[in-house]
């Protein structure tokens, strides 16, 4: 029997690393509710946010570039400076894909088939062109985000973890006033719920697509920086937060805001407490398993609408 | 106002409007009227962009809007309200008009244009913040046409079949309220299925086949042996 000072710890991982993949997967659903197509390319986005700022804060003098060594930048931004260009560019790298990748695709036969296969396409791609750049290797940030930590009682929770936290949250509360209040934010809902009359309303469809793909694009690359302070930063480091994310989206109900916070509270709860009952390994596999128990008895997973 | 010059549309292959040609005046109370499948819907998804003519031009307050996006078409003030209101059901009755003032023109006055819609459709104020789904059929027409109205500078509100799915009592609500918007110096256009709604139309158009059968009063129109014909089948 496990004793009880033991549970605690993992509840509070759960809550730490639930808030972490609240904002990986709410790109997700943001970009399907509103654009109609599962992004696979959500990983390399995550990925490749976290290189950028890995790039821009080394002071190492040299990396290697298709097997030569070149000069970096040298800029050596503090961490928490890094990421806002970072999270800047891939926002621009989600605007540019739905331009270039998913437009021409959308409206068209098999929408959903032939642009999964695109963006699986261009996550197979960023991730050659990390492995090109920085080589396969295993990277972590040259300094720690921030040092220390706080004590209650038995528990220690790390600055780290508490920004961790406190950014996803924080990030998640704006991103909710923003779909609630701001004009872009209403444009992007009456888009999810429908399309025509949004176009009547005066609401330029494709403009809204753009920046929902940039914004998805973006919470990914944070999610990126902030999980890769406490995980190594390789090529397929995105690889299981994708799958993580598809888990929680389906589950708290495709296209569904609230589902996609619960669900993701729920997933980490699950692996946490998995892994320190049976096994590390197991985690993710049960919390697939409670997917698909939930499926079966709701298809449209816990807060999914029904299709109108 | 609105003019069509000869318009052909459709879905694809098929084509729906098969050379159409009209033409609504500034102001203007008008009417589309026939049996269903026949194009009425089509005429007004062509006006406002949602579809696209394959020959023929769509003229509005003298401009050239053929294959204009509808977002552009409605910043010009041509309102198109679909039919079965269509409004955003996961959204509060203030988020789904507050998204009919989406145009930057629109956002801006967005506070004055809401008193202005809840003044004239005070039954709606009271359920602002109930979610769109949860409304009445003639709560959520209502609802569609204030949307509409939330745009500035609206011109013209074409607005398809108002009283499809209503009891008739509401029918008679929906009416008076396009009566108070016409008031306003705003020219609508309505699809209707049942002659008897609209006799008092400057203008109807009746639409057989992808092309406009009889135009002209409404008495004329309504008196028609064409019209007898159409909807009493020959």
């Amino acid at each position: 029997m496990v004793e009880t000072a033991l549970l605690l710890p993992p509840l509070l991982s759960a809550i730490i690393l639930g808030s972490l993949y609240a904002l990986m997967a709410m790109g997700l659903t943001l970009i399907y509710s509103t654009i109609r197509i599962l992004n696979f390319a959500h990983g390399a986005f995550f990925m490749a946010g976290a290189y950028i700022v890995w790039w821009l804060n080394t002071p190492e003098s040299a990396t290697r570039l298709f097997g030569t060594m070149i000069p970096v930048s040298g800029l050596q931004l503090p961490l928490f400076v890094a990421v806002i260009p970072a999270v800047i560019i891939i926002f621009g790298a989600g605007v540019v894909t739905q331009k270039a990748l998913i437009l021409p695709l959308i409206r068209k036969p098999n929408t959903l088939i032939t642009t999964l296969v695109a963006t699986l396409a261009l996550a197979t791609i960023l991730e050659s062109v990390a492995t090109v750049i920085f080589g396969g290797g295993r990277f972590s940030y040259a300094q720690e985000l921030v040092v220390g930590n706080v004590r209650f009682g038995e528990l220690i929770v790390t600055y780290v973890e508490i920004i961790q936290f406190a950014v996803a949250i924080g990030v998640l509360a704006a991103l909710y006033l923003f779909l609630k209040k701001s004009r872009i934010g209403i444009g992007m809902r009456a888009v999810a719920q429908d399309l025509d009359a949004a176009s009547l309303c005066g609401i330029n469809t494709q403009t809204v697509y753009l920046l929902t793909f940039g914004i998805g694009a973006a919470l990914a690359a944070l999610a990126g920086f902030l999980l890769t302070n406490t995980i190594f930063l390789s090529p397929s480091v995105g690889a299981t937060p994708l799958t993580i994310a598809f888990i929680v989206v389906v589950f708290g109900g495709i296209g569904s805001v609230p589902g996609t916070v619960i669900a993701s509270y729920v997933v980490a709860l699950v692996q946490q407490y998995v892994t320190l009952l049976l096994d590390p390994s197991w985690g993710l596999s049960f919390a697939f398993i409670l997917m698909i128990a939930v499926l079966i008895i709701r298809p449209r997973g816990l807060f999914g609408f029904k299709e109108t | 106002m609105l003019v069509l010059e000869n318009v052909r549309s459709g879905y694809g292959q098929v084509e729906v409007l098969k050379g159409v040609s009209l033409e609504i005046k500034k102001g203007e109370y008008a009417a589309i009227i026939g049996a269903n499948g026949h194009g009425k819907t089509t005429i007004l998804r062509t006006a406002s962009g949602l579809l696209r003519p394959s020959s023929g031009r769509v003229k509005f307050d003298g401009e050239d809007i053929t294959g204009m996006p509808p977002y552009k078409v409605a910043e010009k003030g041509l309102i198109h309200i679909p039919e079965g209101a269509r409004l955003f059901p996961q959204m509060t009755v203030q988020e789904n008009l507050v998204a009919g003032a989406f145009a930057k023109s629109s956002w801006r006055n967005k506070a004055k244009n809401l008193a202005r819609v809840y003044q004239l459709f005070p039954n709606i104020a009271e359920r602002k913040n109930q979610l769109a789904l949860t409304l009445s059929g003639g709560e959520r027409q209502t609802v569609a046409i204030a949307r509409g109205l939330m745009a500035e500078n609206v011109k013209l509100l074409m607005i398809d079949e108002p009283s499809a799915g209503l009891a008739p009592i509401l029918i008679d609500e929906v009416y008076e309220k396009i009566g108070e918007i016409r008031k306003t110096g705003v020219g609508v256009l309505v699809v209707e299925q049942s002659p008897k709604r609209i006799a008092d139309c400057d203008c109807i158009y009746l639409i057989e086949n992808g092309e406009v059968r009889m135009q002209g009063s409404a008495k004329e129109v309504l008196e028609s042996k064409e019209v007898m014909q159409a909807y009493l089948g020959s």
